[in-house]
């Protein structure tokens, strides 16, 4: 985080970027492309240069922000930039088509999320939950919804009369919040489901019960509805009542002059204390919001290393035969496995963070404490390849990915109460 | 009093802020401005507070003429909002401050953090009503059978008293993060523009918007550029400018349609095939757009540089001015430690004769049109002295490294200074370091 001082210390540039840089960022490029090879520049350097950058860009877009919802700017530059170098691979023709799971269904017309494309490995989708569909396509026959706030309820299922003229949060098509029918039974008829709720009243805060959410933001009832929203759906239009002020700033003034008329919407009395203990972030909340809610973050702590894919459900990235049908497939999705795997990458980027975590003191600087890092790539493997073959790895905090089956299954029936 | 530069020479004169070096988040400065007057110069941090300094206007015939600025206001503007929704938290920073021309004795000035904009009112009590003879001596109301005669309160001076109160508040307009207001020429509208979208609002109404810009893709997966940061013309209040993360700045008339995703003009420079690298991109995004005062011309600020544009040529530039051309080499380093994403303000001076931005070691670069020179200073407490003359300072990019340089691999790249502001008719600019903010003016003879 860029305001975290040492004191006063000078910060140095980093040595070995700085050599990497030298070598390669200086020599022009002649040509178009991104990757010609200008003279004097060898091919094993811009090749690892390109690497470099490749693994710090997947990092930075994987990897936790502490404060508040991350820039989107800053995430649309550095997926352009990962696109740029896959579509540049692409080219040169080391890419090996890689197995995965089905891609996304087509994007409810009301889903402002802006969704990166998933990794390639299905357990790091998983973790880091920016996938929307691929994961709960699997995940939805293993289990049943879980009855939590998601945190892209569709804009429509809460029109409210404050809304002020934002079209989006007031046209959206009623249907595109409706529950198919057999999750609505999987759920045990949890009234969880917001599909016919009338609106609900912008300002209020929601009821520290799971509020009326369907795990769901897609239309279409044949496919899988999606548990988990894209990591950047936190940038997406939800409706902008839900917003509730936690002080009374906007009606009051600053000194001792008369109050004047309050020319806000009146503000309900919000806990000022509960959201920010509970505080998720944008980029991680997929997986982790779905089984938390503000001022339950307490009791859901041992499950916050739970990932949002039990091993049942993975993409069985390594032996599936079939390949992504969809033209607009996932941007990594053509990468080989082993380029991404093996290549030097700081397991950091496998972080999970969910709202709390062990140190739930955090919670007042924002922060999300990392989880160390613990994965390496052939751990990946490993619990990718035979998820109920021989003994499952025992569960740890610092293991997100090893988890074991009947312990999701406990979880599970914490969340929903039976 | 307007020295057109060159051999002007720069001296300190306030700092205002903790002297601490462990700086309290919600101290860090993230917007300045002065009003139209240069009387007031307001200032906006993290934590959501809004300071206004005053000018002292001192005896300006006097050859020593200074003039201090002291805090005349102070404020809570934002306050952390929760969206229980996303379970994310609202920050309550102040993204911008954009002061209304005066038309009365009070002050009126926007502010805005990410989703909220408000309108806040700043106005003097010096007077206050004496002589009711409806409380007694304890405060307590009297009967009224007991009062028998009709005393008419005077007005008797009082210390003077500062009031801000918020006046409108134009809220849920924006789901994506506010990046700037503009304030119309017509005094009646403004604009607020977020990472996709851009609104107009009318200053008296703030239960509707409407939306101008929308470059929200159908399918989010599209996504490849945002907006940057959007300006109103400051003499044709139809015409405003909003700028993107790919390099791009796009005019726009509002007579035209009313959704002005169609620009009147696109603004682009072609890419130098000879600087082309993997961060090309990164480093064309836009992170300030600013009209000079006359109308005729618009400053951008990306990463490396700041380009002047003629509004009446769209295919370049017509000049450019480097400001760090050092740290290009260091671009892999800053893409990972995520300096390269950092957004640098820029700024005019009143005769739009010298432009002005910040870089990092907490230097300042200063580019003189007219004369063709350019200056880097430092704001840091070693230069503190009143009346200080700041040095030129030096950044030595390789070889030998001269007396008083210094060199790329020793700049602090967490002293940043991203936000500056030029006085509109004299030499005093303000300086915004991480927590502090400097007042510098020009050495006076």
């Amino acid at each position: 985080m860029r305001y975290m001082f040492g004191k006063g210390a000078k910060r140095k540039l980093d040595e070995d970027e700085e050599g990497l840089e030298g070598k390669t960022l200086e020599a022009p490029v002649a040509g178009g492309g991104l990757g010609v090879t200008p003279e004097g520049l060898s091919k094993v350097s811009y090749t690892l240069q390109r690497q470099t950058i490749f693994n710090i860009s997947l990092m930075k877009l994987y990897s936790q922000r502490p404060l508040g919802e991350p820039s989107l700017e800053r995430r649309v530059l550095i997926n352009n930039m990962l696109r740029r170098i896959q579509d540049e691979l692409k080219q040169e023709g080391s890419l090996r088509p890689l197995l995965l799971p089905p891609s996304p269904p087509p994007d409810d017309p009301m889903d402002e999320g802006f969704c990166e494309a998933p990794p390639s490995f299905g357990v790091l989708s998983a973790a880091t939950s920016t996938q929307v569909s691929q994961p709960s396509a699997l995940l939805m026959p293993a289990i049943a919804p879980p009855p939590s706030p998601h945190p892209m309820v569709p804009p429509n299922c809460q029109v409210s009369q404050a809304c002020p003229g934002r079209l989006e949060a007031c046209l959206a098509p009623l249907e595109a919040c409706l529950t198919p029918a057999s999750l609505l039974e999987e759920d045990g008829g949890d009234s969880a489901f917001c599909a016919v709720s009338p609106p609900t009243p912008p300002l209020s805060p929601p009821p520290v019960q799971p509020p009326i959410s369907a795990p769901l933001s897609q239309a279409p009832p044949s496919v899988p509805v999606p548990v988990f929203s894209s990591s950047l759906s936190d940038m997406e239009l939800s409706p902008p009542t839900a917003i509730t002020r936690t002080a009374a700033a906007n009606t009051t003034t600053m000194t001792t002059s008369p109050a004047p008329t309050p020319t806000t919407q009146p503000l309900p009395p919000t806990p000022t204390s509960s959201p920010r203990d509970c505080r998720t972030t944008g980029a991680k909340p997929e997986a982790a919001a779905v089984f938390l809610v503000e001022g339950r973050c307490a009791e859901l702590r041992p499950m916050d290393t739970l990932p949002a894919v039990p091993p049942g459900g993975l993409v069985d990235v390594s032996s599936s035969p079939s390949c992504p049908p969809s033209s607009s497939s996932p941007f990594l999705s053509d990468l080989a496995l082993d380029d991404v795997l093996f290549a030097d990458i700081d397991t950091s980027m496998y972080d999970f963070d969910p709202c709390t975590t062990a140190g739930g003191g955090t919670a007042s600087t924002g922060g999300l404490a990392k989880v160390s890092p613990v994965v390496t790539p052939d751990d990946l493997l490993k619990s990718l390849g035979a998820p109920y073959s021989g003994p499952a790895p025992q569960v740890s905090a610092n293991q997100p990915f090893k988890i074991d089956l009947t312990e999701l299954d406990h979880i599970m029936e914490v969340l929903v109460g039976s | 009093r307007m020295c057109p530069g060159g051999d002007m020479q720069w001296c300190f004169s306030q700092v205002k802020g903790a002297i601490d070096d462990d700086v309290a988040e919600a101290d860090i400065i993230s917007t300045v401005e002065f009003n139209h007057t240069g009387e007031l110069l307001a200032t906006g941090d993290k934590g959501g507070r809004v300071v206004i300094f005053q000018q002292e206007i001192e005896n300006k015939n006097q050859p020593q003429f200074r003039s201090e600025y002291n805090v005349y206001s102070t404020f809570q503007s934002h306050e952390p909002e929760f969206d229980y929704l996303k379970s994310l938290e609202i920050e309550e920073k102040i993204n911008k401050i954009r002061w209304l021309p005066q038309k009365n004795a009070a002050q009126f000035l926007l502010s805005t953090n990410d989703k909220t904009i408000k309108l806040w009112k700043i106005s003097e009590r010096d007077k206050r009503p004496e002589g009711y003879n409806l409380k007694e001596e304890d405060g307590r109301y009297k009967d009224p059978n007991t009062i028998t005669s009709l005393r008419v309160p005077v007005l008797k001076p009082m210390d003077l008293m500062v009031e801000a109160s918020p006046r409108r508040v134009f809220a849920n307009a924006h789901t994506y993060h506010i990046n700037s207001v503009s304030v119309n020429s017509d005094n009646e509208t403004y604009l607020s523009a977020d990472d996709l979208r851009i609104n107009l609002w009318h200053l008296e109404i703030t239960d509707r918007s409407f939306n101008i810009v929308d470059i929200k893709p159908a399918n989010m997966e599209e996504l490849t550029e945002v907006i940057t940061a959007a300006e109103f013309h400051p003499h044709q209040c139809n015409t405003f400018v909003y700028s993107s993360s790919k390099g791009t700045i796009r005019l726009c008339d509002m007579r035209v349609s009313a959704l002005c995703d169609k620009h009147s003009k696109l603004f682009e420079e072609p890419e130098d095939p000879s600087n082309r690298s993997f961060f090309s991109e990164i480093i064309s995004s836009i992170s300030d757009v600013k009209f000079s005062h006359n109308g005729r011309y618009m400053m951008t600020r990306d990463y490396l540089s700041v380009k002047i544009w003629d509004l009446n040529m769209e295919n370049r530039p017509v000049e450019t001015y480097q400001v760090h051309e050092y740290l290009r080499s260091k671009l892999c380093s800053l893409y990972e430690n995520d300096c390269i994403f950092d957004k640098f303000e820029c700024c005019w001076n009143g005769n739009d004769s010298v432009v002005m931005t910040g870089s990092y070691n907490n230097f300042f670069r200063m580019f003189d049109r007219g004369h063709r020179r350019d200056v880097t200073l430092e704001a840091s407490r070693e230069n503190s002295k009143p009346m200080q003359v700041l040095k030129p300072r030096k950044v030595c990019t390789g070889g030998k490294r001269k007396k008083d340089e210094i060199s790329v691999d020793s700049l602090d790249f967490n002293k940043k200074i991203l936000h500056t502001a030029w006085h509109p008719q004299d030499n005093i600019i303000a300086v915004a370091t991480t927590n502090n903010l400097y007042i510098f003016q020009d050495k006076v003879n």
